[in-house]
This record gives structure tokens, C-alpha cells and sequence, in this order.
């Protein structure tokens, strides 16, 4: 077909070259338009991150426990190709309402699309917080009695078990028993003093009071009552306020770990069959960390926090 | 342009048909490949089936708590508490059209039908006259089995705990 070699020949083919290249800019274009389309379409990530929230709320309703869960969202870093065709960066605001998390773009009033998909409520047990966010990092967070989802924040309180333990304070007796120097003794007789207002007669719990200048503070709790859990949440109840008085104070909460089994005086009234008490803690503080009034405060709030 | 001879001018347009045909056939091939490769679809129907089976079997539900000290014990299963009225209660999905699930208990001894409960009864009444269907507006069932204990006052039987969960289609 192709037989023309002379300068007529070329002359003839040039229309069909320009048409061609027409053709090819057209395809470009076209092919440009529409990798842009899919790519600014954000409706998968929006349904993806709905689904996904959605789906963790439900397991987080399963358990008893308070979660903090940090959930990064899809990202899309600039590059040459992204600013050569104009794609948007990915950024959602998202919305936790009653049943159903809700994924709108950022730019919520263009957004005719937005993205959801429901979860199974525990109402009973967990109310939501209606909330939003826009940030590219969210915290969900089920934390006593709600869930809510935001921004990261620090967590500088500890997260207590959530077992039920309400109960009628004026009906409880608390002891303080020091267990080393004057300075323990010292604690005590001030805790003791400002527990006094408690002055039922179920014993509930002793607070042992140990003094020492080396070690960090520490608080224990009793592992050999069948639920160890409750006196875990004490603890850690009393930490969490002692905390909130001194943030930069490192304070561990541990299982018991037989270290005062030498003292009598401990071992005399943890087994006192006489009067036993339902649990006890062991509250080990350095020397000249907390006041005695901070301590006494912490432990004040932690009780009222614990039979509430 | 400058040709006028006819016979230049149909060789040249079964030249130009051909291209233009081939042109056609190589966009069509390269825009089917493009579609082919976009991942826009999300099936987590199997996963909301698992999420929705893990919050029944291991929350307080229908299962056993100790009152005393709040432990729930997954696997034995409190009969008090499996009714159609509680499992709306503590798994309360405000839209009736989601997850659906039958609940039965067969007793190991005799291989009876001991108890049976419904998460959203309407909807799963509904989703099983479309199930094993293709596309939206069908549903998929799943069915799981959970070896269980199931506490009927003071007395524990064995028995299978059988789920029977249906999920739309979306």
C-alpha cells in the first residue's frame, strides 16, 4: 500500500499525521481526566475508615475494659505527579453520632457523598458522646461509662478496671497501718485521721504504709483475695490521683511481690482472722515525694471514686 | 490535498479505517486493564459476621457474669438471660437492616434443640428468603458453632451453641 517514495507522497500523508496527533492529545487528555477522577475520588477511604471505626466500636462494646485506640487515617504525601494533576490531599471530617459513624471530606459543604456504616449500641452500659474531628490521627476512646472519639491527647491518667464496685462508704471501715519509720508513721496517723469519717463497720480495706528513701514510689495490690481485681482498681485509683497532684512523678502499681513478707507487723494483720478486712493495699513512698495532705487527699478521692 | 486521483483516495481511507479501527481496540483494552486494576470495592460482609459472633460469645450478653466480681465467663451461657429481649437490648442496632442472627442451643446428650433466640428477628425472617442470591438486596449466611456450657439455675448442661448469621449484601 505504501509504494509512493517521492516528496508527493509525503506531502499526503502530513493530514493524516496532524489528525493523528490530534487523536493522541485527545487520548491524553482523556486518560489524564480520568486517572485524576479516580484519584480525588475519596469515597473508598471514606467508606473504608467508616467501616473500619465502625467495626472496632463494636469490639471495644464487647469488652468490660476501657480502651484508648490511636487509628491513623490514610494519607497521601505531595509529590510531582499528585501537583502535575491537581490531587488533593486525602482529609476527612469524621463523626461519631448514636448508632453510626459518619466520614465526610474535609470541605463538608461539597461533599454530597459522605460515608457511613452503623454499629451495634450497648445503651445500658455505654452512652455516646457525639463528636467529630478532622484530624488525620483519631483517638477512640471508651473510658468509664462513654465513647467518644478525638484528637490525640497525652494520657497521663492510667486507666482503671472498670469492675462495679459501688458501695455505701458510710457503712465501711478503713485502716492505715505504718510499716516502717517515723516518717511512715507520720503518713499514716495523718490518713488515718482524715479516713475517720468513714466509720461503718464492714471492713473493708487496710492501707499499709511503708517509707522508703530509695526506691520510686510504688503501690500494691493484694493478689491472694479470690478478685484481685478490686484491689487492683484501689490502686490504681490512688495513683491516678496521686498523679493528677504530681505529673511528673513516676509511680508503678504492681501485683505483690512477697518483699515485706518479713515484716510482722504486715504479716500480723493482712491474716488477722479476728477481724479480717475484704482486701489491702501497700502504698511505698519515697521519701519526701508526696505531702501527707496530697496523700490523704488521693486516697479520699480514690475511695469516693471506687464506691461511687 | 493535492491528490484528486479516486483510487489514492479509497486506498487511503481503508489505510486510515484500519488505524482508527486498531486505535479504538488498544484504548478499549487500556481503559478495561485501568478499571480492572482499581480496587473500589469493600467486602467486609465475612468480617461483620466474626465481629458480630465475638460480641455475642464473649460479652455479658447472654453469657454468664459472676456478680460478685463482674468476670464474665465466655462459653457458659446464662438461659436467663437468652431471649430475644435482651440480645436487642445489649446489641442494639438502631437500623433493623443490618446483621441478623439466629441462635440455637442443641444439647450434647441427646443432639436436641434446647433453646433457640433471635438478634433482630423481623430482619433475619426477611434476609432469609434472599439469601445465596448475587448482588445488593441479597444476603450471605454464615454459620458458626461454639462448643458451650449452659447454666440453667444451678445446673450446667453441654451443649453446641449454633449461630446462624445473615448479612446483607451492599
Amino acid at each position: 500500500m505504501l509504494r509512493r517514495l517521492g516528496k508527493r507522497g509525503l506531502e499526503d500523508k502530513i493530514p493524516f499525521i496532524i489528525w493523528e496527533m490530534i487523536v493522541i492529545l485527545m487520548v491524553v487528555i482523556a486518560l489524564t481526566v480520568s486517572v485524576r477522577a479516580i484519584a480525588n475520588n475519596t469515597n473508598y477511604w471514606k467508606k473504608y475508615h467508616s467501616t473500619d471505626l465502625a467495626l472496632m466500636t463494636e469490639l471495644t462494646l464487647t469488652n468490660q475494659g476501657d480502651f484508648n485506640i490511636n487509628y491513623n487515617l490514610k494519607t497521601m504525601q505531595k509529590n510531582i505527579v499528585t501537583n502535575a494533576l491537581h490531587i488533593d490531599p486525602l482529609a476527612f471530617q469524621i463523626f461519631l453520632r448514636d448508632d453510626a459513624y459518619f466520614v465526610y471530606d474535609k470541605s463538608i459543604d461539597n461533599d454530597r457523598f459522605p460515608q457511613s456504616y452503623i454499629f451495634a449500641r450497648d445503651p445500658s452500659r455505654v452512652t455516646i458522646v457525639l463528636s467529630n474531628t478532622t484530624n488525620d490521627y483519631v483517638i477512640l476512646r471508651k473510658e468509664g461509662g462513654t465513647l467518644s472519639i478525638g484528637e490525640y491527647y497525652a494520657l497521663t491518667t492510667p486507666a482503671c478496671p472498670s469492675d462495679v464496685t459501688t458501695g455505701d462508704t458510710t457503712k465501711k471501715h478503713f485502716i492505715v497501718i505504718s510499716l516502717s519509720d517515723i516518717t511512715s508513721k507520720d503518713y499514716g496517723n495523718y490518713v488515718n485521721t482524715v479516713l475517720k469519717r468513714y466509720a461503718g463497720t464492714e471492713n473493708e480495706m487496710i492501707i499499709f504504709l511503708t517509707e522508703d528513701s530509695v526506691q520510686s514510689t510504688n503501690v500494691y495490690y493484694d493478689t491472694d483475695i479470690p478478685s484481685p481485681v478490686k484491689s487492683q482498681k484501689m490502686t490504681c485509683l490512688i495513683k491516678k490521683y496521686i498523679l493528677q497532684k504530681y505529673p511528673d512523678m513516676t509511680i508503678a502499681e504492681k501485683p505483690y511481690d512477697n518483699s515485706l513478707d518479713n515484716n510482722a507487723t504486715f504479716t500480723n494483720n493482712k491474716n488477722n482472722q479476728n477481724s479480717p478486712y475484704n482486701y489491702w493495699i501497700i502504698i511505698q513512698v519515697k521519701k519526701g515525694d508526696i505531702s501527707n495532705k496530697d496523700l490523704a487527699d488521693s486516697i479520699l478521692s480514690a475511695i469516693d471514686e471506687y464506691y461511687k | 490535498m493535492i491528490r484528486k486521483e479516486k483510487k489514492g483516495q479509497v486506498q487511503y481511507f481503508l489505510e486510515s479505517a484500519f488505524r482508527i479501527g486498531f486505535l479504538m481496540v488498544a484504548l478499549l483494552a487500556f481503559f478495561l486493564l485501568v478499571n480492572f486494576y482499581i480496587v473500589n470495592r469493600l467486602d467486609t460482609n465475612r468480617l461483620q459476621a466474626e465481629v458480630t459472633a465475638n460480641r455475642i460469645i464473649y460479652s455479658d450478653a447472654i453469657m454468664w457474669q459472676d456478680n460478685s466480681n463482674s468476670r464474665i465467663y465466655p462459653g457458659i451461657i446464662d438461659i436467663t438471660k437468652f431471649n430475644d429481649n435482651t440480645l436487642s437490648q445489649r446489641i442494639d442496632y438502631s437500623t433493623k437492616s443490618h446483621a441478623a442472627v439466629q441462635l440455637t442451643i442443641v444439647d450434647t446428650s441427646d443432639g436436641s434443640e434446647k433453646y433457640t433466640a433471635y438478634l433482630n428477628k423481623a430482619q433475619y425472617e426477611i434476609l432469609q428468603g434472599i439469601l445465596n442470591k448475587q448482588g445488593k438486596g441479597s444476603a450471605t449466611m454464615y454459620i458458626k458453632n461454639y462448643p458451650i456450657t449452659y447454666k440453667n439455675g444451678a445446673q450446667y448442661s453441654y451443649g453446641t451453641l449454633i449461630m446462624n448469621i445473615i448479612i446483607p449484601n451492599s
